[in-house]
């Protein structure tokens, strides 16, 4: 039996086979990946690697023993593998006081300027007579002229005495006016029938921002919030200019007095001889890791409210 | 869309203005009193003024306890304390200038003419210091002072704005050496430039590593009057170049200037032998006997690389830290690793090379200070040596002892103090007590003003007034074609030739002669 219904589909597969084999064609040729699609990944993976080597050098260099990195240089893999550089720098306790400090600015910092941004943004793209051509007239100025460097640090050291203190950092960053204009353009886009619908229903203009505008813009509020979040953890330079007290400093003053002087090593940790190659590129790591963490989380507003903001308007 | 409305939240008719408006401003004033600015101003501990300083650096390791040590001593003696804001080195000319600018209130800062003290003294910004110096109000810091130093750091006005931080009476550049090399592939020693050549090349090819490392420098280059790479001046050390500021181009005054009192001064390659030295420096980058990222290493970058071990030879001053800045760090990468300090004079400890005596560090008093006599009482009470003891070495016992009369043994973390911003005086500075016997030998040299020769142009400062847009426009052109002639990156002829059209296009001519005037006038005033 079994013989025969083995002979039976043995002889019967020529026949089935054909079209069969026809389908499989159709389904590969349908499954073949363009030529432009093959080049396109190509040229994606050969951008991403270039991205990710230096990083890579980077994170590999750190974790290489000082006397091969000042002798020979970088090279790919860790080879002695150290961990001399990140021993010395959570040694001490500068670098926790820096995160602290960091994160502070970067979260009290974003806030502000979220809330500020989205204000002056929302009231710009109101048309309101007297008020909002002013508005923006005020905002657009300041992305053509600053008042300059030493009347800003009279401003702030002289006039509202925030020497050594976090604000002087942040609220000079407070208002963006590209990302003002950016969130202008998205609030003209909000429909018109809401905003009216809501005020039939009662609602206040304050509560017609928070609770209708405000959860329509998440994806615009998801970007700028990130590039100021990007903006107040990267500052160094107002915190150079203000900040004096080393307990005060944030992780970017500290890397930059690390990159400009060896001395500097010395008082991150316990240690004078400190791994001074292996430490930049290990302070480089460290300070640059957790902003990285938070593209992931702003990414499936990124693109959205990128466009949106840039497009219409 | 319509999910993200709470129609519910819509209906309800609770005001949130009230609630917000309340919050935020509970939240911004904590905040706000949570990181209130601390007590940089002007009251310290006990009710005890306290006045700021500006210093160039690092905040030394320890720093707390030292600070607290010399306020307790400073607030017995004198009664305030102080508080100084260390600003690093990279960002200290901008960041003192705009302090300065904003007439903020300090009391002393770091000035020199490398740096900005031209436009500081233009500006009023500066106390002039002639009738303190002058009274009795200030014994030590006139004791710990030579007299001679002061008058070479006089301005063309005639006053002091500032007073010489220095350890030696001159700086030499010169070369700091591996010993344990210099045993192996120069047994016989290095007291002339041709061996020390000859001993960077071996080490090049015997041992793999650059002869000498630093970042770029054009007085590396065309020497002033040495230079660690320009083979001349270890000859005859006996002219130094003239220019309106050390970034901007470089004249070579006529050597019978001071005889005819005409100064004839000329483009600096119009010098036979600094065209030499720039062909010299060409070879070295090609033959890889110097750093080949000269024109953009750093100096920690360089000392790292040459404390690591990775480098033959680099640069020193002499200041007395070739040792004590090195060797720790080079013994723990290169066990029983030595170190020598070379000055290949062909006349050895008897050459007299020219020197102005302008002091590479000048204390200057802020003219917008609270308090200017407290800025001179401080300088004064550092001018002691038990309170320079502590502010340079720290707590005796607890950071260092004594070695002998004049030396210390530096015992604990605490190091890296900038004295030449404050405290140094050359009486008062102590030897490291590992300091190699070359260095040493050197260093007590250095520190005679008789072995030097002042130079004709000793106390000119040219004035740039008339030549402000010729000579910023000059200066850019040095940024552009200059350094990379210092560096040897590029054909000396190909990059010369750039450069001299760039700065004939800037104005050359009239700098040039602006130049001459005021060093024939300057010639005509002596």
């Amino acid at each position: 039996m079994t013989t025969t219904e083995t002979a039976r589909v043995r002889t019967a597969q020529p026949s089935a086979a054909a079209p069969r084999l026809e389908e499989t064609r159709r389904r590969r040729r349908r499954h073949r990946p363009e030529p432009f699609t093959v080049a396109s990944y190509v040229g994606v993976v050969a951008f991403g690697l270039i991205c990710l080597i230096p990083f890579w050098m980077v994170v590999a260099g750190s974790l290489t023993d000082e006397s091969v990195l000042s002798q020979s240089g970088y090279s790919f893999w860790p080879d002695p593998f150290s961990l001399d550089a990140y021993t010395t720098i959570f040694a001490g306790s500068r670098v926790w006081l820096s995160y602290g400090a960091t994160i502070f600015i970067t979260i009290v910092g974003t806030a502000i300027a979220v809330t500020a941004t989205s204000g002056i943004a929302w009231v710009i793209a109101r048309g309101l007579p007297w008020l909002s051509k002013p508005l923006a007239v005020f905002a657009y100025i300041p992305m053509l002229f600053t008042g300059g460097l030493v009347p800003m640090y009279i401003l702030i050291t002289q006039v509202l005495q925030l020497r050594n203190s976090w604000f002087a950092v942040i609220l000079p960053l407070v208002v963006a006016p590209f990302l003002v204009f950016v969130q202008v353009s998205f609030f003209r886009g909000t429909p018109q029938e809401i905003l009216d619908a809501a005020r039939i229903d009662g609602a206040g203009e304050l509560r017609i921002f928070f609770q209708i505008v405000l959860p329509l813009s998440k994806p615009v509020i998801a970007v700028i919030a990130l590039f100021y979040a990007v903006t107040f953890w990267n500052e160094w330079f107002h915190a150079l200019l203000f900040i004096s007290e080393p307990a005060k400093y944030p992780l970017q003053l500290v890397l930059q007095n690390l990159i400009t002087s060896v001395a500097n090593a010395a008082d991150l940790g316990t240690v004078s001889a400190a791994p001074v190659y292996q430490m930049r590129l290990a302070m480089t790591v460290i300070t640059i890791g957790p902003i990285l963490l938070a593209y992931p989380f702003a990414q499936r507003y990124f693109v959205k409210g990128l466009t949106l903001g840039a497009t219409k308007g | 869309m319509a999910q993200l409305i709470n129609g519910a939240a819509l209906s309800r008719t609770v005001s949130r203005r009230s609630f917000l408006a309340g919050t935020g401003g509970i939240l911004a004033a904590a905040t706000l009193a949570a990181c209130a600015p601390g007590s940089g101003g002007s009251s310290g501990s006990a009710g005890a003024k306290t006045y700021r300083l500006l210093l160039p650096g690092d905040v030394p390791a320890q720093w707390d306890r030292i600070s607290a040590a010399v306020n307790s001593k400073l607030k017995a003696d004198l009664g305030f304390e102080f508080n100084p804001e260390f600003i690093n080195w990279k960002n200290y000319a901008s960041q003192s200038l705009l302090k300065f600018t904003a007439r903020e209130d300090f009391q002393t800062a770091l000035s020199a003419r490398w740096l900005n003290i031209a436009q500081l003294i233009e500006s009023g910004a500066l106390q002039p210091l002639d009738d303190a110096l002058e009274s009795d109000k200030y014994p030590n810091l006139k004791a710990s002072v030579d007299q001679s130093a002061f008058d070479a750091n006089r301005w063309p006005d005639g006053s002091i704005y500032g007073i010489p931080a220095v350890n030696s009476a001159a700086r030499i550049h010169h070369i700091v050496a591996r010993g344990d090399l210099i045993d192996k592939h120069a047994p016989g020693g290095i007291e002339t430039f041709d061996q020390l050549e000859k001993f960077w090349y071996d080490v090049v090819q015997k041992e793999g590593i650059p002869g000498y490392v630093k970042s770029n420098s054009v007085f590396d280059v065309l020497g002033a009057p040495t230079g660690t790479l320009y083979a001349q001046g270890w000859e005859s050390p006996d002219f130094l170049p003239l220019y309106f500021s050390s970034d901007s181009l470089m004249f070579v005054p006529s050597r019978q200037a001071a005889a005819t009192g005409s100064t004839d001064a000329v483009p600096f390659w119009e010098y036979e032998p600094y065209l030499e030295s720039l062909h010299r420096i060409r070879k070295y980058y090609e033959d890889g006997i110097i750093n080949a990222d000269r024109l953009n290493a750093d100096p920690a970058t360089i000392k790292a690389q040459f404390d690591g071990g990775g480098a033959a030879t680099c640069w020193g001053i002499t200041d007395g830290l070739d040792t004590s800045g090195h060797l720790d760090q080079l013994e723990k990468a290169v066990p029983g690793a030595t170190l020598v300090s070379l000055l290949p004079f062909r006349d050895g400890l008897a050459a007299k090379p020219n020197q102005t005596f302008q002091a590479d560090n000048l204390v200057v008093v802020n003219a917008a200070a609270a308090d200017a006599e407290a800025a001179l009482q401080l300088l004064d009470w550092v001018s002691i040596q038990e309170n320079h003891d502590l502010l340079q070495y720290g707590e005796e016992g607890t950071d260092w002892k004594a070695v002998g009369d004049d030396a210390y043994e530096p015992v604990g973390e605490y190091t890296n103090f900038p004295g030449y911003a404050l405290s140094w005086r050359i009486p008062l500075e102590r030897k490291f007590s590992r300091m190699s016997e070359s260095e040493a030998s050197w260093f007590e040299w250095s520190k005679d003003y008789e072995n030097f020769t002042l130079d004709p142009f000793a106390s000119f400062i040219p004035d740039l007034t008339e030549i402000e847009k010729e000579h910023a426009q000059i200066t850019a052109a040095i940024a552009e074609f200059g350094n990379p002639l210092w560096a040897g990156a590029v054909d000396v002829a190909e990059g010369l030739d750039k450069l001299k059209k760039a700065v004939d296009r800037a104005g050359l001519a009239k700098v040039q002669e602006e130049l001459n005037k005021q060093a024939d006038a300057y010639l005509a005033s002596q």
